[in-house]
């Protein structure tokens, strides 16, 4: 107490001046380091989440590939040479437009290994999403009862832009029928029958066995694929297949 | 003085967004958008020609505005200024517009739901409403 008394009043502002220096000093360096700590955290964050998120949506957990479970039966739509050996099963939904887009790339894959693989065409419809998907269905599945199966699957892609919307779906198709020569009176009452119903039904009921959730799904010889992206992939995709198999065979 | 709940659930829903419409970014550039889902409609929004702005995709737009949302509220908060922080409540107008549009488009033009767009409409509104009590806040406490 005696020593503080005889240090002047010059020398205690001074003696102030420095511990409030000293001290903003030790906080200034707390300060830039929490700063540091807190925008390294929110970079980190940040780039953490967008690559979690980018793994994430490239591992798509709800693709997850089966297997087919109900064998092609006499039952089923097939299309193209009895005797090839390889199948490809396709679920899928007139109004999806995905099928749709599809449509164009099966067709030219059937032209080019009809002889080595089979299509064959199980509904899918997604009635929930898409209004006339389940009425489409039945139009194939009508137009089959007359041998027209596949003439009105392929009218019904390549107009889906013409139905999709309508509210009158059936009446469109009974149009459809009338161009390709259908007997219009049996297609109505085809249409409108149980056992077409039961048909489309029970080709939902098989995909959804066999663990399909989107549409188009397809199975090459029994195994769900990831669906290629274009005409070019998919053929990759066969090559692959068909020449593994066949180096396979004894 | 901002009021620390309020920078907090700004934060928090702003990050929630930016999650969100990272995944429908990182869907539109790395998935495969080319199925017919059962469970939601998103593929047909998502796929719709109102999915891309000026040759970006919608999503990428809002990664970036929840990431502004994000940082700028972290920014105000740590220099501990209200007026970033007044300009970030009033940037939540944006949102809230977008939002509308977009979802006016979803009921009315594409006629499909699209879940994670749903998702983002409400965390831009809850922003929105967020950033009216923050206003609020801050003028009260001056």
């Amino acid at each position: 107490m005696n020593e503080e008394k005889q240090l002047t009043r010059q020398e205690r502002r001074a003696l102030r001046r420095e511990e409030k220096e000293s001290g903003r000093g030790a906080a200034s360096r707390r300060r830039i380091l929490r700063r540091a700590l807190l925008w390294g955290g929110v970079i980190i964050l940040i780039a953490l989440s967008g690559w979690g998120m980018a793994k994430f949506v490239s591992s798509d957990p709800l693709n997850v590939k089966t297997v087919l479970l109900d064998a092609v039966s006499p039952d089923d739509w097939v299309f193209g040479s009895p005797a090839a050996k390889h199948i490809l099963v396709e679920y899928s939904d007139f109004q999806c437009p995905a099928c749709g887009l599809y449509y164009p790339v099966v067709k030219q894959i059937m032209q080019e290994y009809g002889g080595s693989v089979r299509l064959v065409y199980r509904n899918f419809p997604l009635s929930e999403i898409h209004r006339n998907a389940r009425v489409a269905a039945f139009a194939a599945e009508a137009a089959g009862k007359q041998g027209k199966f596949w003439e009105m699957h392929d009218l019904l892609f390549e107009r889906q832009k013409s139905w999709e919307s309508s509210k009158d779906a059936a009446d469109i198709f009974l149009g459809y029928a009338r161009e390709l020569g259908i007997d219009a009176d049996k297609f109505v009452a085809d249409i409108n029958s149980t056992e077409v119903r039961d048909n489309v039904d029970r080709d939902r009921q098989s995909g959804l066995r066999s663990g399909v959730n989107s549409t188009p799904t397809f199975f090459l010889d029994g195994k769900q694929i990831t669906n290629p992206r274009g005409y070019v992939e998919f053929k990759q995709l066969l090559d692959k297949t068909l020449g593994v198999s066949t180096e396979g065979q004894p | 003085m901002i009021s620390k709940r309020i920078v907090a659930g700004f934060i928090a829903v702003g990050f929630l967004g930016f999650l969100d419409s990272s995944y429908l970014a990182a869907k539109y550039y790395l998935g495969t958008p080319i199925n017919c889902s059962i469970f939601e409609g998103c593929n047909q929004v998502a796929g719709s020609p109102y999915a891309v702005m000026f040759g970006l995709p919608v999503a990428l737009y809002g990664v970036l505005y929840y990431l502004a949302i994000f940082i700028a509220t972290i920014a105000a908060l740590d220099a501990g200024s209200a007026k970033i922080f007044r300009l970030v409540s009033w940037a939540t107008v944006l949102g809230l517009l977008a939002s509308a549009y977009f979802t006016y488009i979803q009921g009315f033009v594409i006629g499909a739901w699209c879940l994670y767009c749903l998702g983002s409409a409400l965390t831009s509104t809850t922003l929105f409403v967020l950033g009216i009590f923050a206003r609020r806040n801050v003028v009260v406490s001056q």
